[in-house]
């Protein structure tokens, strides 16, 4: 991970106290996408805890990720329904046409795959969610039109 | 303090208020079972092994997080407790390396291989350097009655040496977090370390996973010391073992004077250890890691010597020190006095009593300085003093030639020595008390004394020089002294180059550029690999059962190894080494492309094929090496139409290679773990023992114990035979080092063997011969980062 450009980040809202380093993080998490090791050691120096107790903690949690996600989050629901349904070939499909693996972001950054094990959809099972719309019953060519219209 | 009263397994306790059940039980001098309770460190409830049953509680609580109270009713060791810790320890081994725990056999190998055997990577208790000190193996040995049901998984990737000082294996790790937090409380809370990721991914890690050496870590290896596994170890001491005492003393190697534990074996400094666990017993790297590196240090000094008729001699310390008188009294007025401000308080004491009684200058050089001060180089260039004393490797050796009589105090050798009248050899103050020094070894304040003595001077009055402004390193490891009595550190101690310390002797790139070619390595298992070289003569003449003797480059040790396959044609031979000690990593570390200095062979007698005739049955036996060893010897016994059943062995599953390859030459195959993790459980002596009188011959290669365990039964078939694998020298018969006993005969390995009657070879002797060399197979050992070939960046 390289960080060329630096950002100074103002954790001001939160006392330094280790009970507010989860609602820091998540802060970082929403305006930057992810948790650089530039945010981690600004955090460290906020909160005088050492930057190995930070990786700890947001290596805990799943929310939490280490590298720039894409632009457009592609989120396939692999619960019980959906996979039933076939939700295993959507993903099969969306790992080939975007030429990379669940969990992974496409290296022009447009679109970061992600496997959920239940959305909640289970009725429009097999569903997806691209970024914060949820799309049922999505057939193969239907993902194609989902995919054509990310840019 | 308030007392409280509770009972424990029926057994009326008193304890403290505000004890835990554990601590309570613990003080009564009551055992409960545990791995990850510290005294230093607070209840942490990682490892659910001190549980307990208490009256009134639901369930089975931990009694290291359970506060005694009044009137409690305690049962620690009730069956379901009992179970429930198997069972605990059982998920514990199951990503722990466990293979011995469950072995039939541990008890009769330990008897024969009393100390673990040095290996590339640990993979069970008998390559552990942590076995003899392991927590986790005595609270299991209490525990299990070898029924470990769940295989242990390996991961090779959990191996870790690309830092400093420090080796990894997170498939020993416990997960047990006396690490983290004995790092957390070292470093007032900040801790370069902790428990990343959850689940199965769990691991000790830094930020980010990088190398400890990247920024937070200060390798203060108080981790190290508490490490109740065989996870995180020192790499340069972990195979001395454990010490048999520690000596309170103080670290000499710069103006902090930090208390520090001397961890002695047979009379030898095998490292340095913290006080206590507080943050101001902490130690910096260099008196953690680089202290007893530099007294153990290549190149000491032995024994004083004296310039006689323009030649050193050998001298002795009481020659040396009249030397020394007489040069002092001969010269006052012209003298230069110079040693390191961190030197002994009577040192620098008698050394100012002498300045001031023959009007030398005395300087007292800065802790980490590589020469003298400015004013007495430029002193020595004008060639005001016809003597000096200069303790260190201070001055250079066209500096010194400017002194007539010049004297010489130093732990290892320096240049400026060879213009030397009198060179003393330098013991450590800490050499004085507790290592063995050698006779002509002396300390720098035993020899200023006894010069201020034969002048009768009174020292005890001198004031003592101002020291130098310094930074800790404790807290800053930019901050380690750079040098010691003018010595760079980085020198000695190779790994502080890693720390951007100075140096200059440079790595030697020891890998061979012509030679052998390597034209195919790979790792078969843990501490196993094969390489096939380019050798067209070695091919053409080899036999089934020979072997050849190899070097990786032309400093490493000359070691044999069984040719396994061949091919006259495309002219190549392979072997398969396992990696034990420093020669074998270094055979081990070849990659296709490489070169090998040297290959001597087909040595040794082949294997004698004559008694057998077609439709005959021979069981064939492997473990370890022995398993590929036994596959040329299968493989024209099958071609003679003889039928063939082998039976390999390896410790566990993970340890099994060269499977298929045996399935082709064999008519049956057996697979025997010792752990029962594949096959049976067992070794190949098992299946000797069961099956053996079915067979014609029965051929044994493995280790010692292997072959030992299976000669019991060598009667059972009317051949037997044995390859035996003794320290071997030339491999022609003339060095007698693999010299063998069979039945009151001797034998020597190299020409007449390998093979011999299993029946008759005494293996005690063999043992004890091959375990000859141990200690110095330890110094040899590659202890430093890129320590083979690869120079440090």
């Amino acid at each position: 991970m390289n960080n060329t450009q630096s950002k100074k980040y103002d954790f001001s809202a939160y006392e330094p106290k280790r009970e507010y380093l989860v609602a820091a993080l998540q802060d970082v998490q929403d305006s930057e996408g992810y948790i650089s090791e530039d945010a981690v050691k600004q955090l460290s120096e906020y909160f005088g805890i050492s930057r190995s107790d930070i990786y700890s903690v947001v290596s805990f949690y799943a929310q939490f990720k280490f590298k720039k996600p894409g632009r457009h989050i592609i989120k396939v629901c692999k619960g019980t329904a959906c996979h039933v349904r076939g939700s295993g070939s959507l993903l099969a499909a969306l790992e080939e046409r975007l030429g990379i693996k669940e969990g992974e972001t496409t290296p022009d950054g447009l679109v970061s795959l992600e496997r959920v094990a239940c959305l909640g959809a289970c009725a429009l099972a097999p569903a997806i969610v691209v970024n914060e719309k949820v799309y049922g019953r999505v057939t193969l060519a239907q993902l194609q039109k989902i995919l054509e219209g990310l840019k | 303090m308030e007392k409280i009263h509770l009972t424990i397994d029926g057994v009326q306790i008193e304890a403290n208020k505000g004890d835990t059940v554990l601590q309570a039980a613990r003080n009564a001098g009551l055992f409960i079972p545990s791995l990850c309770a510290h005294k230093e460190l607070s209840p942490y409830g990682a490892c659910r092994l001190c549980v307990v049953e208490i009256d009134n509680v639901r369930g089975t609580p931990t009694s290291c997080t359970t506060p005694a109270a009044d009137g409690m009713v305690v049962r620690t060791n009730t069956d379901q407790l009992n179970t429930q810790r198997r069972r605990t320890l059982e998920l514990m081994m199951s990503g722990h390396t466990s293979a011995c725990f469950n072995c039939d056999s541990r008890e009769d190998c330990e008897a024969v291989k009393p100390t673990p055997a040095k290996a590339g990577v640990s993979t069970r208790c008998g390559t552990c350097s942590n076995r003899s000190d392991c927590s986790l193996r005595k609270v299991s040995l209490g525990n299990f009655t070898r029924d470990i049901g769940l295989p242990p998984i390996y991961d090779p990737s959990k191996v870790e040496r690309e830092d400093p000082f420090i080796d990894r294996d997170h498939n020993l790790c416990i997960l047990c977090g006396i690490c983290v937090r004995t790092c957390e409380k070292v470093h007032n809370g900040k801790g370069a370390i902790a428990i990343a990721n959850r689940g199965a991914k769990a691991r000790v890690s830094s930020a980010f996973g990088k190398e400890w050496n990247f920024e937070e870590c200060l390798f203060c290896g108080a981790c190290i010391d508490e490490c109740p596994t065989g996870c995180l170890t020192d790499r340069w001491s972990r195979w001395f073992g454990k010490e048999d005492g520690v000596v309170e003393s103080v670290c000499p190697l710069c103006p902090e004077k930090c208390k520090i534990n001397l961890r002695m074996k047979n009379g030898r400094l095998i490292g340095v250890e913290k006080t206590s666990l507080n943050p101001d017993a902490q130690l910096c790297a260099l008196g953690r890691f680089g202290y007893a590196q530099i007294l153990n240090a290549q190149g000491r000094m032995p024994r004083p010597y004296a310039m006689k008729d323009g030649e050193m001699i050998p001298s002795d310390f009481g020659e040396a020190l009249a030397r020394a008188a007489e040069i002092f009294e001969a010269n006052a007025g012209k003298i230069l006095i110079a040693l390191p401000e961190t030197a002994a308080d009577s040192a620098k004491k008698a050394a100012s009593a002498l300045a001031k009684k023959f009007g030398a200058d005395l300087e007292f050089a800065k802790f980490d300085a590589t020469s003298l001060s400015e004013n007495s180089v430029k002193n020595i260039e004008n060639k005001k003093y016809a003597a000096a004393f200069v303790a260190g490797d201070y001055i250079t050796e066209g500096l010194a030639q400017n002194i007539a009589n010049f004297i010489s105090f130093d732990f290892f050798r320096n240049k400026a020595q060879r213009s030397a009248q009198v060179v003393f050899a330098g013991a450590f103050e800490d050499e004085l008390k507790t290592v063995k020094k050698l006779e002509g070894q002396v300390a720098l304040s035993t020899l200023l004394e006894a010069l201020a003595q034969k002048f009768s001077l009174d020292f005890g009055g001198e004031n003592l020089p101002q020291i130098s402004a310094f930074k800790s390193a404790k807290t800053d490891k930019s901050a380690v002294a750079h040098a010691f009595f003018g010595h760079l550190v980085a020198d000695m101690v190779p790994d502080f180059k890693a720390f951007g310390l100075p140096f200059t002797r440079d790595c030697e790139d020891k890998k061979a550029k012509s030679g052998y070619e390597v034209l195919e390595a790979k790792t078969l298992a843990p501490n196993f690999h094969s390489i096939k070289i380019k050798a067209p003569d070695m091919a053409k003449y080899a036999k089934p059962g020979q072997f050849a003797i190899l070097m990786a480059n032309e400093k490493s040790e000359r070691s044999p190894f069984t040719i396994i396959d061949w091919n006259e044609k495309e002219g190549w031979v392979q072997f398969v080494l396992e990696e034990v000690g420093r020669s074998s990593a270094e055979l081990g570390m070849l990659k296709k492309g490489d070169f090998l200095a040297a290959a001597s062979g087909p040595l040794g007698t082949p294997f004698d094929f004559s008694p057998f005739k077609a439709g005959q049955k021979a069981l064939l036996m492997g473990g370890c090496y022995g398993i590929a060893a036994v596959y040329p010897v299968a493989r024209k016994l099958k071609e003679l139409g003889v039928k063939t059943t082998i039976a390999i062995e390896a410790s566990t599953a993970f340890m099994l290679f060269f499977e298929s390859e045996l399935k082709t030459v064999a008519d049956e195959f057996i697979v025997m773990t010792r752990d029962g993790t594949k096959g049976s459980k067992g070794g190949c002596s098992n299946v000797y023992e069961a099956r053996g009188a079915e067979f014609d011959a029965a051929v044994a290669v493995g280790c010692v114990f292997m072959m030992m365990q299976c000669s019991r039964h060598a009667s059972k078939t009317p051949i037997s035979l044995c390859s035996l694998n003794p320290i071997m020298v030339d491999g022609t018969g003339m060095c007698g080092a693999c010299r063998v006993s069979l039945g009151g005969d001797t034998k020597f390995a190299c020409v007449d063997g390998p093979f011999f009657d299993l029946g008759k070879v005494d293996f005690n002797e063999l043992a004890k011969r091959r375990t000859a060399y141990s200690l110095l197979e330890i110094d040899a050992m590659p202890r430093h980062l890129h320590s083979n070939g690869g120079c440090h960046k």
